[in-house]
C-alpha cells in the first residue's frame, strides 16, 4: 500500500492553514486520537495474527502439455494475479510521484522528483510491454506470444529505443528551459 | 432526532395566540373547551417508522462494528510459522471479514480447486464422448465386427433349429428315437401304473 502520511504541520505558512489544521485538529484529531488512547487501547482484546497468502508456483503456459486444460486455467491464474501485482506496483510508484509534487511543488518537483518519476516512467513502459496493446479480454497465451513476437523484433531493430527515453530527457529540458525563460525576479524563482 | 418531538410545543411557544389563529386553524383552549388541531397522525407515523428502524437495523449493526473495532480489534502481519497452515480465514485483517470468510462465503482456494475439477471432468467426458463417436463411426465404415454394445440373446427355439438342421444332414437312422414322448393321458382316466 502507499506510504501512509506523517501527522506533521508546519505552522506558520499562512494564518488560514493555521486555523483550518487548528480546527480539523480540535474537532476531529484530538478527540479521536484521546478515544484511542484511553478507551480502545484499555479495553482491546489480545492480538492475534493474520498471514500473506502463498500461492504455489506452478507451470507457466510455455511448459503445459498440449491439450491440458487444468494446466491452462493455472497458468491463467498465475498470470492474472502477476498482472494485478504489476498494475498495483505501478499505481503506488504514482501515488509516490504524486505525494513528492504535493509535497515540494509544482516547479521544485522538476529538480527534485527525478528518481520517483523514473521510477513511474520505467515501470508504466515496462507494464506496457508486457500487457498493453493486446485488446479485452485476452489471454495468457495473446501476452505470451506478444513476448515472442517482442523479442524478435527486438533482436531484428537492436538500435531502437523502446522506452522512449530520449524523448522524455528532452522533454524534461525543454520544460526546464521555458521555465528558466519566463522572465521573473529572483526573489521568487 | 430525537428533539423532532420538541418541535411542535416550541411552535406553539413561539407565537402569540392571535397570530396561531391566523396562520394554523386552531383555537385556544379554555377550561371547558375541546382543542381542535391539526391532524398528527403523519409525523407520528413517520417518527414511529424512523425509530422502528433504527431501533431494528442501525443500532445492533452499530454495536456489532462497535464491539468488533474497538474490543477485538484488527490482525497483526506476522510470518506463516513453520509446519503450520493457516486456516482459510486466517488471511484476512478485519475481525468481521474474518467471520464472514470463517462462517458465511466460501473460501477462496476451495472456489480455484472446484473450478479444477470441472475442468478435469469435463476433458475427461469429452474424451469418451470422442471416444464412443470414433468407435461408432469405425464400425459403421468397416463393418467387420459385431458392436461393442451388443448383447447376445440365448434363443432355444434357433439352436434347436440348429440341431435338427445338423441331424437331418447327417441323415435318417431308425435308431434315432424323437426327442421325447407324448405325455401321459390325463383324460377321462389316468393310467394305472403297476
Amino acid at each position: 500500500m502507499p506510504e501512509p502520511t506523517s501527522h506533521e504541520h508546519v505552522y506558520g505558512v499562512s494564518k488560514w492553514s493555521d486555523l483550518g489544521y487548528s480546527t480539523i485538529d480540535m474537532l476531529y484529531l484530538r478527540p479521536v486520537r484521546w478515544f484511542h488512547q484511553n478507551v480502545v487501547e484499555r479495553l482491546r482484546g489480545p492480538a492475534y495474527p493474520y498471514y500473506h497468502r502463498k500461492f504455489n508456483p506452478v507451470k507457466t503456459i510455455d511448459q503445459c502439455e498440449i491439450q491440458d486444460q487444468v494446466c491452462f486455467y493455472e497458468a491463467e491464474m498465475a498470470y492474472l494475479r502477476e498482472k494485478r501485482i504489476d498494475t498495483m506496483i505501478v499505481e503506488i510508484l504514482h501515488d509516490r510521484l504524486t505525494r513528492c509534487i504535493a509535497y515540494e511543488g509544482r516547479i521544485d518537483a522538476l529538480d527534485k522528483c527525478a528518481k520517483e518519476k523514473d521510477a513511474l516512467f520505467e515501470s508504466h513502459a515496462n507494464w506496457y510491454q508486457k500487457y498493453g496493446e493486446m485488446g479485452v479480454p485476452h489471454s495468457c497465451v495473446d501476452a505470451y506470444m506478444k513476448q515472442k513476437h517482442l523479442m524478435i523484433w527486438m533482436r531484428r531493430h537492436p538500435e531502437i529505443d523502446l522506452k522512449g527515453w530520449a524523448i522524455e530527457r528532452e522533454y524534461e529540458n525543454k520544460t526546464k528551459e521555458y521555465i528558466k525563460s519566463i522572465p521573473m525576479p529572483m526573489e521568487i524563482r | 432526532m430525537v428533539l423532532f418531538s420538541k418541535f411542535r410545543p416550541l411552535l406553539q411557544t413561539v407565537f402569540k395566540p392571535t397570530q396561531q389563529i391566523q396562520t394554523i386553524v386552531k383555537r385556544w383552549s379554555s377550561e371547558r373547551r375541546m382543542r381542535m388541531m391539526i391532524s398528527e397522525f403523519n409525523e407520528r407515523k413517520f417518527f414511529d417508522l424512523f425509530h422502528y428502524y433504527f431501533l431494528i437495523g442501525l443500532v445492533p449493526t452499530f454495536c456489532v462494528v462497535f464491539y468488533a473495532n474497538v474490543f477485538v480489534g484488527q490482525a497483526t502481519l506476522s510470518e506463516i510459522p513453520e509446519d503450520y497452515e493457516p486456516r482459510h480465514w486466517e488471511y484476512y485483517k478485519h475481525p468481521l471479514r474474518r467471520f464472514m470468510a470463517q462462517y458465511v462465503v466460501q473460501p477462496f482456494d476451495e472456489r480455484y480447486e472446484i473450478s479444477l475439477h470441472a475442468i478435469y471432468t469435463n476433458v475427461m467426458r469429452d474424451q469418451l464422448k470422442a471416444l464412443e463417436r470414433k468407435v461408432r463411426r469405425l464400425e459403421h465404415a468397416r463393418g467387420d465386427n459385431k458392436g461393442w454394445f451388443y448383447r447376445p440373446q440365448v434363443d432355444g427355439l434357433h439352436e434347436l433349429e440348429q440341431k435338427k438342421a445338423a441331424e437331418r444332414s447327417e441323415g435318417y437312422s431308425a435308431m434315432l428315437a424323437p426327442r421325447e414322448l407324448p405325455p401321459p393321458r390325463s383324460w377321462p382316466v389316468a393310467p394305472k401304473t403297476d
